[in-house]
């Protein structure tokens, strides 16, 4: 009798527990990361970086990665595809503070999700592109947002969270976006 | 590999189950690399635009690789649609190698894939979003009313060749499936003007998204302007239509996906039509419209039950209603769909599914056109199975199965429509298949029940000296079956980071085609045979020569099907096509009736240079040379379509361009109903303007 109350007891302590946690949204899947990247690897050939933003003709475009997703691997894989000419170089994001000084993209990955605004803040004026994964759903103001429908990858553009930062984004690219929002 | 799973094609039918369209777009890519499904290098060859439509659980949960596709299929992706600046589905066709698009006037079209085309070409099965196109009614398919908002199309998946193990019957040349867009994909506001010598039209669009419910709804308005006569004189072929139309996409968080749509549509299509009599002066030349109107309404749902199965339900209602100047016809089809789709053990990928639908339609005949019984309902029933096999260590892919259909027009209990494909892995990045098949073509309502006026001859006419007009008409007796085809293919395709290529070729052997008989002529109205009473001719307002409609002919066609697409650099896209076809032999003695053997060009070349010009400039160039039609003595051409888009801003894209440039005015194709006055193509000038707000 006072075994049986206290499993019931434990029973309904860890269903509580249970159900009180936050959803987990499934995993990202290999495939699901490898064609994430090979999408932003492909969505940095319509965008154009103002030459500013490089040291050299020669310089690489660098690819930084905000939080412990695959995808750091996944870039790499693709990194020895050259955009607009130059080199691949993918690096684990440093500080925000020193995210302008080192990066032309910036990819947040889901888990870096709570400090995603600290980021986007320290480079919203800077020619840096921001890549958001929102998973299923939620998301934030990067320049491009990361979405999965239907089992296929889908991406959205905040023309507004681009507008200071001397970018210059393909009209293809629009053609190909799921959304393309913050006005023309 | 299945990633893109091919397959796909072959197995589902629509576009809510795994995929299909990369792995066209990939084909050979991915299966040189049969260890890693979703590697690196595979996705690296593919444009943005394929990646996209890269499915990724499919990715995942096939992780071998299968081979590619055993099959001839192209897609037409979002991108091929917009710089094409196609303004219907025909024009798009025109894209895909191997098919053989022919305009008849401003809102007739023949269509169809490696043979017997017509303006009723009764071979090619067309599909929106799983939702039959095609008519039972003459056949094949009333292109004036089978349009919508094109730039809410995903893309337009076309399989050359028998698909009637998925798709059923009339699927005997090929299949075309056009999947509309997810509501979700068409968000915000959208106004496309465009107007030029060809007319104007004009698609206002607005769609919005909670969650996961999204839905869009449409108008498209059309007021296109027709052609010119032999002589380059305007003539009534202008075409109006006023559509409507909606979907809504609910995918709920547990996986379940619902999809409702519906359109509705009315409006004329002119035609330059030689009117018939038995009265002097017999035939004259006028422009006569006809009326047309229609809706449909779908719902569609499906459900992964877990990582290996996964079901879909469908059931739809069309009805169309056309008013023309020989005749009335109505149509109402209901059509219920369930397939299941499912793994089982590590080698099979099966598929099966039971299909029903009804037609009721009704007909109202003139002296031209008349079809007795009036009425009839059409009761469709089939089941299909199909098992996706990787054989061989996961170096090929084997894909065997049948459909199985009843119709209560048919005279043959089971039509039984099975095929046999194989493809495996072929050198560096390529795939190499092989097919053989058999399908059906059912006969449609006008072969079975219709008597079709094909000329009124003045009397006195030297070889057949009568005191009243003959007319020769096309008589169906109820007692035609289907026409049947079996098919042997072999393909090869190979894909690199700059280079694709696509050939197929074939072999069709068809049995049992539509032939027309001679029976003795009569006196009309009376009845009487002439042979018998010759004094019948005192009463006669004119005799009738009937030809029946029997299946006594034979032929055998053959030809190869070739696509290249080369990225010359990242802003230079070159893609072409070649299409050969050749009718290897037919029966002799018998007359090949309205399936005129000679109505499709030898040759057929396809040119396309799309360019990305600086940030927002696009310029495409699309040069067709399509060779004679012997049969029509209509003569080769070349034809070629500008477009030059400039996007001065996110939200607007404005695109100058011409259409048939170069051709002149030039026939393309005439009515094998010999119902219609030759017509002439215009080339033309156009501005289209695209707002999103």
């Amino acid at each position: 009798m006072v075994l049986s109350r206290h499993i019931s007891r434990t029973v309904l302590c860890c269903a509580v527990l249970w159900a009180s946690l936050p959803q987990t949204e499934a995993a990202e899947t290999a495939a699901e990361v490898t064609v994430k990247a090979a999408v932003v690897h492909k969505i940095a050939k319509f965008v154009t970086w103002p030459d500013s933003a490089f040291e050299s003709p020669q310089s690489p475009i660098r690819f930084c990665v905000v939080g412990n997703g695959r995808i750091y691997d996944a870039l790499r894989r693709m990194g020895d595809r050259p955009i607009h000419g130059r080199p691949v170089a993918v690096i684990r994001a440093p500080e925000p503070s020193l995210a302008a000084a080192n990066c032309d993209v910036l990819y947040l990955t889901r888990d870096a999700e709570r400090r995603a605004a600290e980021w986007l803040d320290v480079v919203a004026d800077e020619p840096v592109l921001t890549v958001g994964d929102a998973g299923e759903y939620g998301g934030n103001d990067s320049i491009v947002m990361l979405t999965i429908r239907r089992d296929k990858v889908r991406f959205a553009i905040n023309l507004e969270a681009n507008s200071n930062t001397g970018l210059s984004i393909s009209a293809q690219l629009l053609q190909l976006a799921a959304a393309v929002g913050g006005g023309a | 590999m299945s990633i893109f799973d091919i397959a796909g094609c072959l197995v589902h039918r629509f576009s809510s189950f795994p995929g299909f369209v990369a792995a066209i777009m990939l084909l050979g890519a991915a299966s040189a690399h049969a260890e890693s499904m979703g590697d690196a290098d595979d996705l690296a060859n593919l444009s943005l635009e394929e990646l996209l439509a890269t499915e990724i659980t499919t990715l995942s949960r096939k992780a071998e690789n299968l081979g590619g596709a055993p099959a001839a299929v192209f897609v037409i992706s979002q991108s091929d649609i917009r710089r094409s600046g196609a303004r219907s589905i025909p024009e798009l066709l025109r894209i895909v190698p191997g098919m053989q698009v022919a305009q008849i006037d401003g809102n007739k079209w023949a269509v169809t894939a490696r043979g017997a085309n017509g303006r009723f070409a009764n071979k090619l099965l067309v599909l929106m979003d799983g939702r039959t196109l095609y008519t039972p009614m003459l056949g094949g398919v009333y292109w004036d009313v089978q349009d919508t908002d094109i730039a809410a199309i995903e893309r337009i998946e076309v399989i050359r060749g028998p698909g009637a193990t998925m798709w059923g019957s009339n699927a005997v040349n090929g299949v075309v499936n056009i999947i509309t867009k997810h509501a979700a994909d068409t968000q915000g506001g959208n106004l496309s003007v465009s107007g030029g010598q060809g007319g104007v039209e004009s698609v206002l669009r607005f769609g919005a998204t909670n969650d996961d419910f999204a839905y869009r709804a449409f108008a498209k308005v059309l007021d296109r302007d027709g052609n010119v006569s032999l002589a380059g004189d305007d003539i009534g072929d202008d075409t109006d239509m006023v559509r409507f139309g909606g979907r809504i996409d609910w995918d709920r968080k547990n996986g379940d996906e619902l999809t409702v749509s519906g359109e509705a549509y009315a409006g004329t299509s002119g035609e330059y039509r030689i009117s018939r009599s038995v009265t002097p002066p017999y035939e004259v030349i006028n422009e006569r419209e006809t009326d047309v109107s229609g809706v449909f309404a779908l719902a569609r749902w499906s459900r992964n039950i877990d990582d290996d199965s996964q079901i879909e339900a469908r059931v739809y209602f069309d009805s169309y209603d056309r008013e023309a100047p020989t005749y009335d016809e109505k149509i109402a089809t209901i059509d219920f769909d369930v397939q299941h789709r499912f793994r089982l053990g590590d080698r099979h990928d099966l598929v099966w599914g039971v299909n029903f639908r009804r037609s009721d339609s009704q007909t109202e005949g003139t002296f031209e056109i008349s079809l007795d019984p009036a009425d009839r309902t059409q009761n469709l029933v089939s089941a299909f199975i199909q098992d996706d096999i990787s054989v061989f260590g996961d170096k090929a892919r084997l894909m065997i199965g049948s459909k199985f259909e009843n119709n209560n027009l048919s005279d043959r209990n089971i039509e039984v429509e099975p095929s046999v494909r194989l493809a495996t892995d072929f050198g560096e990045n390529g795939t190499i298949w092989v097919a053989a098949s058999h399908a059906v073509r059912m006969p449609s309502r006008g072969e079975l029940d219709g008597r079709v006026v094909s000329a009124v001859l003045p009397p006195g006419q030297p070889s057949f000296p009568l005191p009243v007009p003959l007319v020769p008409t096309a008589n169906g007796d109820g007692s035609m079956k289907s026409e049947e085809v079996t098919t042997y293919e072999l393909g090869y395709r190979m894909r690199n980071d700059a280079l694709f290529v696509d050939v197929a070729l074939f072999y069709n052997d068809f049995d049992d085609l539509r032939s027309l008989t001679p029976a003795a002529p009569i006196c009309a109205p009376s009845g009487d045979i002439l042979q018998i009473n010759p004094a019948c001719l005192a009463t006669a307002t004119h005799v009738e020569a009937p030809l029946i409609i029997q299946n006594d002919f034979r032929t055998e066609t053959a030809g190869v099907e070739l696509a290249v697409s080369r990225q010359v650099s990242e802003w230079w896209r070159l893609q072409g096509g070649y299409t050969y076809f050749h009718i290897v032999n037919e029966s002799a003695g018998v007359l090949a009736g309205l399936a005129v053997q000679e109505d499709s060009p030898d040759h057929q070349v396809s040119l396309r240079s799309s360019m990305d010009l600086r940030q927002n400039f696009e310029l495409d160039i699309w040069l067709r040379w399509v060779d004679d039609l012997e049969g029509q003595q209509i003569d080769a051409y070349t034809a070629m379509d500008l477009r030059f888009a400039w996007s001065p801003k996110p939200a607007l894209m404005i695109a100058a361009g011409g259409r048939n440039l170069l051709a002149g005015d030039h026939m393309e194709f005439m009515s094998e109903l010999v119902d219609l006055a030759p017509v002439q193509i215009e080339p033309e000038a156009y501005i289209d303007i695209r707002w999103s707000f």
